[in-house]
């Protein structure tokens, strides 16, 4: 069958294309922290989340627990849940002052005035980054995408404590230490929620806890580098918030990095 | 792990302390069986707690110092009694509240521990404190007196109880009499395996059912539990100030629980992650080696595929179906009626036969065709088929399935590209037509037993059973059991309960003790899609043990929908006592008809159904059931006719019962569709008993439970 020639040169502009889009799909992903060989590198596609890592050489004393993948993907999600917490933490600030609460008001602030110093990350949490573990799991290798970098923190020897309280505090880790008992070294505000706190391992992985003799929960030991986020009281916030407020908050703050900036 | 969650069983079953309960609630989905002993009281107790607020339990007590009855029937057997209870907490504990729940002890029995309460209580670190005032049997000190008399007159006394009090519904006992006072203290230990309780009885024992009537020293009791493991507590308690006694408590969660790993189960073909999108690639046998083989080259070596097992991929009208269909029936357990093709979808209809999740078959099917078709087939569906009824489409999108397969995309996101239709004649093109399997049979070894008459105890039987089916084609077929006496002790079954209404259930004994040879069902049964969504089924022959005749049913069931409306008539003629061909006088019509409704609160499905009884009584039976994502459920129903109360019912009032249906599925170390239903009815009467019909369009039609595909998607890739 014979065909025009205006097909035959289609044919080959789309087998041109075709073949720059292939190369287009390479991909750029970095890594960063304790790894020798920082910077970013490009990989073929369907490269997986070993390739980079192994490619990282991550060092031995890498923190694994609180290594980090960035995905730019994610970043407009975190930026509308940061935009979200930052708004309804206005909220609280303006409907605590009208109605003579000033203890929420001021915690409300001070926690926005921190709060909107964090940075939105692209984090992805709760995944396992470990090289080794990644090579053997090919359930959490996952493919990575254009733009993806990890982050091997330094392990870290504080807790943070965050929220309703009076200040934001770093304290010391204690091993095997109940994540209640943080709490002494940095009293909670007026403001806070006497029942529960949110426990945030430095994988980013959040853990609601109940903490008041009614409701306790079993302890729950935290990592070096893990958050405690002390939420508002739920009663008190509950006319101007969505209900979501603290979740989304705790939620937030998942995303940050260990050892990185945003440290109180 | 909440700590509030290791709340234990009291000796009545139920949560609580020791004689008494507290408002407290078990882990949803937990199960309980409760031995307890206080002299001279034995309790066999299950619980259930099907919703987060809600615990049901079931018990037989054993009074070991008193004769069941007359020593000429039931000779040296100590008197059995039966019991339901029910308990549901009205509010959930807060900061400054107390939890608070209402309860029911021996609701519509013999009421011999009739009582209803209400309870509170409130925790204080490892501490947890309960006071309740109770009426009846758990308050029978009657501190105070009843503040409900403000009301009426009739609040202040409590008529009596005991096993005469028979053909009254008990609520007309309902929280009168005076009520006293219980509560205690549970303490949970630092150590995770004791916990202890002290407890103030608010029964005094003067007035103890049967005149039965024991000495108490002290109302506080004493007890600590020992947590053996994560299923069993041994509680050793001091009661009354005088007597010690023991409970040992065994429990799982079946909501939660996970079946054994499926290693008797064939694995699931392996895939080459090879497969590609249609529109990309050219179609014909010839496609994609050049592709293919680079694929594979980048693949890690362990997962090379060695180059024999890597199938040929052919166009569909090149492969070998019969060999297909073999293989879906080895590894995904798919009985197959036919293969079609529409397009590039290929369309396997069958019925499945072994895989409890249609996600799990759907994705062993989707291997299956992904190793051996080409490109030109990208997506796959399965038809489930039940007894010649099409139910439901499951379509799984090829690509995308293999993405999964090679995490190359989560779950949520392959969600997207999977999807149940409903099933619909298009226009087809069909690859292959299974033949017709004309006979099938087996023989099986089986038990039941008869629980708590006044006989023995347990009244058991092991029988052989051979059974077999004749397919006059897909919708039409013949079947029948034959049951074989192995080992009884029916020699000890004496007792015909009294009835005063036709013997429709109450002659259960000579059923059983007739015949060692029983033929308990044949039957020819006939089913038809009537329309879309609209089921119908003829059947006629033995149709149970007891009775022989006729009938038919249809079922409204729409796609996607959480309701159903069905209903069945039947003729039916009692069997003679030998389960053989013979037949008896009594006949009747009987049937139902029945609303379905998922109402989508804690997947609680509720099921009523209105119409004629064996018994030639009119009435409603109301069954409520909670179903688990791994399909377990927990239920109870109960059938008030024109026969129930004072208007010839009996014992017990009226019909009721408690159950729990658990797939095999959880307990095998292989897949299985078929499921063990533990039901506990306290009486066996004549009123409000219906046809056990080896056949229900419901259940047939049960792969249109949507939810229960989507809950478990995840089993698509194992």
């Amino acid at each position: 069958m014979r065909r025009p020639a205006w097909v035959m040169v289609a044919c080959a502009v789309a087998a041109l294309l075709a073949a720059s889009a292939s190369a287009e799909d390479a991909l750029r992903a970095s890594a960063s922290g304790e790894v020798r060989q920082a910077g970013s590198a490009v990989y073929s596609p369907g490269a997986r989340l070993a390739d980079l890592a192994l490619a990282a050489r991550v060092n031995p004393d890498a923190y694994m627990a609180g290594a980090a993948w960035l995905r730019p993907s994610l970043h407009e999600a975190q930026v509308r849940l940061k935009a979200g917490v930052v708004f309804e933490l206005g909220v609280i600030r303006m409907d605590a002052l009208t109605h003579g609460k000033e203890d929420l008001g001021v915690a409300a602030a001070a926690f926005h005035a921190w709060i909107t110093t964090l940075p939105v990350t692209g984090r992805r949490t709760s995944v396992v980054l470990d090289p080794d573990r990644l090579e053997v799991s090919a359930a959490d290798n996952w493919p990575i995408e254009e733009g993806d970098a990890l982050f091997y923190p330094r392990r870290p020897s504080t807790i943070r404590i965050v929220g309703a309280v009076g200040k934001p505090c770093s304290v010391p880790h204690v091993a095997l230490q109940d994540a209640r008992r943080y709490l002494v070294q940095c009293p909670a505000s007026v403001a806070a929620d006497p029942d529960m706190i949110f426990v945030i391992q430095p994988d980013g992985s959040v853990f609601p806890q109940n903490i008041a003799a009614w409701n306790r929960d079993p302890p729950r030991v935290l990592a070096p580098g893990a958050w405690i986020y002390v939420p508002f009281n739920r009663k008190a916030i509950a006319g101007v918030t969505d209900g979501q407020f603290n979740e989304d908050a705790a939620a937030f703050i998942s995303t940050q990095l260990v050892g990185a900036e945003g440290s109180p | 792990m909440h700590a509030q969650e290791y709340y234990t069983q009291s000796d009545f079953g139920g949560v609580g302390l020791l004689q008494t309960p507290t408002a407290r609630m078990a882990q949803e989905g937990e199960f309980s069986f409760v031995l307890s002993r206080t002299t001279p009281y034995t309790n066999y107790n299950v619980s259930m707690q099907p919703i987060p607020w809600l615990e049901g339990s079931f018990r037989y007590t054993n009074v070991s110092n008193r004769l069941y009855g007359a020593r000429s029937l039931s000779g040296s057997q100590t008197y059995k009694d039966k019991s339901i209870d029910v308990k549901a907490r009205l509010f959930q504990e807060t900061r400054w509240t107390p939890a608070v729940a209402f309860g029911v002890r021996d609701v519509g029995g013999t009421g011999l521990f009739s009582s209803e309460f209400l309870v509170a209580s409130k925790r204080a670190g490892r501490f947890d404190f309960s006071l309740g005032l109770g009426w009846g049997y758990i308050g029978n000190r009657g501190d105070i007196s009843n503040p409900l008399s403000i009301i009426s007159d009739r609040f202040n006394t409590r008529p009596a109880s005991g096993t005469g009090a028979t053909g009254a519904l008990s609520i007309n006992k309902f929280l009168r009499g005076r009520p006293g006072f219980f509560g205690g203290v549970e303490y949970h230990s630092p150590w995770d395996w004791l916990v202890l309780k002290a407890e103030l009885d608010g029964n005094d024992y003067k007035h103890q059912p049967q005149s039965n009537n024991q000495p108490q020293r002290s109302p506080i009791n004493l007890g600590a539990v020992f947590r053996l493991n994560g299923n069993a507590d041994l509680t050793l308690g001091y009661e009354r100030g005088n007597v010690a006694t023991a409970a040992l408590n065994l429990h799982a969660n079946l909501a939660t629980h996970v079946g054994p790993e499926k290693s008797f189960d064939p694995p699931p073909e392996p895939v080459s992650f090879t497969s590609t999108p249609v529109t990309t690639l050219p179609t014909g046998p010839s496609q994609g080696t050049g592709k293919q083989a680079a694929d594979v080259a980048s693949m890690p070596p362990g997962a090379m595929p060695e180059a024999a097992s890597v199938p040929q991929r052919k166009a569909p009208e090149q492969v070998d179906w019969a060999q297909v269909a073999k293989t879906l029936q080895a590894n995904a357990g798919i009985n197959v009626t036919n293969i079609r093709r529409r397009g590039s979808e290929l369309v396997i209809q069958g019925e499945q036969e072994r895989f409890f999740y249609t996600a799990e078959a759907a994705g062993r099917a989707t291997r299956i065709v992904d190793n051996r078709v080409d490109s030109s087939i990208d997506w796959v569906t399965v038809t489930s088929e039940r007894n010649g009824l099409s139910t439901v489409d499951t379509s799984v999108h090829r690509p995308r399935f293999i993405e999964l397969l090679n995490h190359q995309i989560d779950l949520p996101t392959f969600r997207r590209s999977v999807e149940q239709d409903p099933v619909t004649s298009r226009d087809e093109e069909v690859l292959y037509n299974a033949p017709l399997k004309r006979f099938t049979g087996g023989t099986a070894l089986g038990y039941q037993q008869n629980l708590g008459g006044p006989d023995a105890f347990v009244l058991y039987q092991v029988y052989g059973a051979g059974y077999g089916t004749f397919n006059f084609s897909r919708h039409v077929w013949l079947d029948g059991v034959i049951s074989v006496n192995i080992a009884n002790n029916y020699d000890k079954f004496k007792y015909d309960a009294p009835s005063n209404l036709p013997r429709v259930r109450t002659n259960v004994r000579q059923y059983l003790t007739s015949s060692d040879i029983t033929m308990p069902n044949l039957q020819l049964t006939g089913t038809r899609k009537l329309g879309q969504d609209l089921y119908g089924m003829a059947y006629a022959g033995m149709l149970e043990s007891m009775y022989a005749g006729a009938g038919g049913e249809v079922l409204y069931r729409p796609f996607g929908e959480h309701w159903a409306v069905g209903g069945d008539i039947n003729w039916v003629k009692a069997r003679g006592f030998d389960q053989d061909f013979s037949l008896r006088k009594y006949h009747v019509i009987t049937g139902q008809a029945t609303g379905y409704l998922d109402t989508g609160f804690h997947n609680v499905t509720l099921a009523v159904s209105v119409g004629r009884y064996l018994a030639g009584d009119w009435g409603t039976t109301v069954d409520v059931s909670r179903q688990f994502a791994n399909g377990t459920r927990m239920g109870a129903y109960f059938t008030v006719t024109d026969k129930s109360g004072s208007s010839g019912y009996g014992e017990g009032s009226f019909d009721k019962g408690i159950y729990v249906s658990i797939p095999f599925d959880a307990l095998l170390p292989n897949s299985s569709r078929n499921r063990a239903t533990l039901m506990w009815q306290p009486l066996v009467r004549d009123g409000g008993a219906r046809l056990n019909k080896r056949y229900t369009l419901y259940t047939m039609t049960n792969d249109l439970d949507t939810d229960q595909f989507d809950e478990n998607l995840g089993k698509i890739s194992q």
